[in-house]
Formats: structure tokens, C-alpha cells, sequence
């Protein structure tokens, strides 16, 4: 039941991704709440399921991206690392900003972490991601900021959907 | 103390061996099968969120074109206007055409069959300017085919199909080449996409003399493309005496962030 749920919810998350944010596109740039998501997930529950989740929302996005399959898989995993290090480490996720500082280091790792995989599969020769720089720059502003908004409607989704998984696992407990 | 095999590292180095495998499997073709099934399941769903997508996304474009709506309808009436009388002596110009042509015994024009499709999924990598069709193999659809707007304007070109799916780059994306010629002086070029921004013609030798509003179309010339496709009009002319050739942005007549359905050409 939990991983039929979760598994309904990656799915759901993708086809929203790859089928309804587009239509919405501002300066040409689509949040990724996939990623916001995995972070919620991340801050709620343990590594082993953000893993799982990193992993098959990834293949489902790979399925319909036109970059290396795989990129967009490899990106959440290590994502999903990065999100726990930084958790761990440095970020207090109990209140608001720190959730922001979250989407904000996230959402750079992210981008930061495909595009090397990108480049070093040969996808964007080095010259051309120098000549891209000022885009991409601009492309992850906006990013950035249009997942910080997105947050604030995401983190209560995952976390209603938290409460009733708890709830779920004490009854079967019981 | 836990077993390693429930440690959380186990589990991410689990998945990333796991990934490495499937990439494998996808470029040897051993996964196609579970990847068709996949896609065949999820597409209709897709098309599904898709269209419901575009119908709020074109209902608030509504709300906020309507100060604009009176303008820009005078300016359609006078476009038609002239279209219309344009029409009349391109029918008169194409039935002399089709007399000189059963005269001479000359070769049959090829007609265009276009095989229309529904865009279900757009590229989630921001960097990317790609879309997914809703048809594929099954319907006909093969790589390297051409994709259309109403028919005669190019918009991009089939990357990879599954049974049910293709993807198409669109030829605003940075990694999109098209060889096109100006219609009027058959002056050649390459038409590149930049980053989704727009279209940039290059290559064009500098002795070539190419005006604004100059329609560009696709070229047979070492092309997958078929010709005569309308990529665009020239709207400015880059041109600098010191390089070897001349640059032009075109404009497509196509509005690539509302585009909703294609045609892919078959033949």
C-alpha cells in the first residue's frame, strides 16, 4: 500500500512535470517539482526512501527527456545525497528559511550536477557550455526562484502524505 | 548495530550500480520493450494532463490579450486582404504552372503525407527544447523525419520513437542544424536554433544580397529535410565586412510556446 502510494505519487509528480508545468513556462523556464518533491521527502523521511524515489522518478523523467538516458536518474540520486549532507550538516529544516536555503542549495546542485554528467558524456561539448553560461545562468535564476514559490505548495502535499503513511504503518502496527 | 545491507550509503551505491546497468541495457536496445510498455501506458495520461494544461494556459493567454484583441484584429483583416488577392494569383500562377508542366510531360510534384499528432510531453530539462508526440512506430513514424505547423512549417525533427511516442527537437534548441535557402535568391545557409530564444541563419556568403521580410525555406542540399518548408522570414540582417559570411535572424510564423499539435511528414 505505502509503495503503491509512493509509487502513484512519482508518476503523478512526472506526467505533471513533463505534461502540465510547460504550458506555464515563465522566460521559457519550468520549476522541477520533482525535485522539490525529493526534498520534501528527504526532510520527512529516511535515505533509503528518498533513494528509491530519486531513483524511479528519475527513470520516468529519463523516459521522456531527450538528454542521455540516465542523466536525469544519476542527478536525483546524487541530489538526494547532497540533500541529506546538507541537512545533516549545515541546515535546520524546522523552519522556514532554512527550507528555502534547502531549495535554493538543492536546486543548484541539481543543475550543476546534470550538466557535468551532460558534459562529460559528450552531450554539451565544453565551447558550446561556455557559450551557454550567461543562459544557463539566467535559466537557474529562475529556476530557483520559481521552486522556492513552489515549495510552499509542495512541502504540505508531501507532508499530509507523510502523516497518512504514519498513520498507515502504526495501524499495521497495532 | 544495522546490517550494512540496510545502510542508507548500500542503498544509494545500490542504485547508482543499478542505473549504470539500465544505461547499458538502453544503448543496446535490451530495454526497448519495457520502455514501449511503459510509454504506452502513461502516454494517454499524458496527452490527458497535457490538454487540460493547455486549456488554462490558453485561457489565461485570453484574459490577457483581450486589450490587445481589436488591434490585432484590424491587423488580420488587412493581412487576409492581401493573402486573398495573393491566393487568387498564386491559383491563376499555379494552373499555368500544371498546364506547362502536363505539356512538357514533366515530373509530378510529390505531395506531403502528413501524419497528424498531439504533443503530450515537453523536455523537463530547462536547457532543452524538445517535445513527445503522441504517435510512433506504429503509426509510421521514423527518425529523421521532418515535424510541421499547418502543414508547410517546419517545426522540428523526429530524435528517437517508441512504439506509441516519438521525441522531436525543436529547431529553436541549440543542437537543432537545418540547411535552408532564401526563397527569393536561393542564397544558402544553415539555420540554427539559440537555446529556444529563437532562429539564427548562417553562412550566407557575404556577395549574396538578402532583405528583411526575405522568406527562408528548407533545402534539398545535404538535407534529411524535405524542401520547401517555410522556416521563417529574415527580420534582421547581422552582417559584419570583416567576416567571411553573413548572419540573419529569422522569425518563425510559428508560436513554439503555445505550439499543441504537428504534423510529422511521412514522405
Amino acid at each position: 500500500m505505502k509503495y503503491f502510494l509512493s509509487f502513484l505519487i512519482i508518476l503523478f509528480a512526472v506526467i505533471l512535470q513533463v505534461s502540465f508545468l510547460p504550458h506555464f513556462k515563465i522566460y521559457n523556464v519550468i520549476p522541477n517539482l520533482f525535485l522539490l518533491i525529493l526534498a520534501s521527502w528527504a526532510i520527512l523521511r529516511q535515505h533509503r526512501e528518498a533513494y528509491i524515489w530519486g531513483f524511479f522518478g528519475g527513470l520516468f523523467l529519463d523516459l521522456n527527456s531527450q538528454i542521455l538516458f540516465g542523466v536525469n536518474t544519476l542527478s536525483f540520486l546524487v541530489s538526494a545525497l547532497a540533500i541529506f549532507f546538507i541537512i545533516k550538516n549545515f541546515v535546520n529544516v524546522n523552519n522556514l528559511v532554512s527550507k528555502i536555503i534547502l531549495i535554493f542549495l538543492a536546486s543548484i546542485f541539481y543543475k550543476f550536477v546534470s550538466l557535468a554528467f551532460l558534459i562529460l558524456a559528450g552531450f554539451f561539448r565544453l565551447y558550446s557550455w561556455f557559450q551557454l553560461s550567461k543562459n544557463f545562468i539566467y535559466l537557474i535564476i529562475i529556476e530557483i526562484i520559481l521552486n522556492i514559490i513552489l515549495i510552499f505548495l509542495v512541502y504540505p502535499f508531501i507532508r499530509g502524505f507523510h502523516h497518512f503513511i504514519l498513520r498507515y504503518e502504526e495501524r499495521r502496527k497495532v | 548495530m544495522p546490517k550494512f545491507s540496510r545502510h542508507p550509503f548500500f542503498i544509494f551505491i545500490l542504485a547508482i550500480v543499478l542505473v549504470i546497468f539500465l544505461i547499458v541495457f538502453h544503448l543496446t536496445g535490451i530495454l526497448k520493450p519495457i520502455e514501449n510498455l511503459t510509454v504506452m501506458i502513461v502516454s494517454p495520461f499524458e496527452r490527458g494532463i497535457s490538454a487540460v494544461g493547455s486549456k488554462i494556459a490558453n485561457t489565461f493567454h485570453f484574459f490577457g490579450q483581450v486589450k490587445n484583441l481589436s488591434n490585432q484584429n484590424k491587423k488580420l483583416e488587412e493581412e487576409n486582404k492581401k493573402l486573398l488577392s495573393e491566393n487568387t494569383t498564386l491559383k491563376e500562377v499555379k494552373r499555368e504552372n500544371q498546364l506547362l508542366r502536363s505539356q512538357l510531360d514533366y515530373e509530378k510534384y510529390a505531395t506531403r503525407k502528413l501524419l497528424p499528432a498531439f504533443i503530450i510531453g515537453f523536455d523537463p530539462y530547462n536547457l532543452l527544447q524538445t517535445v513527445v508526440l503522441n504517435r510512433g512506430e506504429k503509426n509510421g513514424v521514423k527518425k529523421d523525419m521532418a515535424v510541421s505547423a499547418s502543414g508547410d512549417i517546419l517545426v522540428g525533427q523526429v530524435q528517437e520513437t517508441t512504439y506509441t511516442t516519438s521525441k522531436v527537437l525543436l529547431i529553436i534548441d541549440s543542437h537543432a542544424v537545418v540547411p535552408a535557402q532564401i526563397q527569393s535568391t536561393r542564397a544558402t545557409g544553415l539555420v540554427r536554433g539559440e537555446h529556444g530564444l529563437g532562429l539564427i541563419m548562417e553562412m550566407i556568403p557575404q556577395d549574396e544580397v538578402i532583405q528583411i521580410g526575405d522568406l527562408v525555406i528548407t533545402t534539398a542540399l545535404g538535407s534529411k529535410f524535405p524542401p520547401g518548408l517555410v522556416i521563417g522570414e529574415i527580420e534582421e540582417i547581422i552582417t559584419s565586412e570583416n567576416e567571411l559570411f553573413q548572419k540573419a535572424r529569422i522569425k518563425s510564423p510559428v508560436d513554439f510556446k503555445r505550439l499543441e499539435s504537428v504534423y510529422v511528414v511521412l514522405e
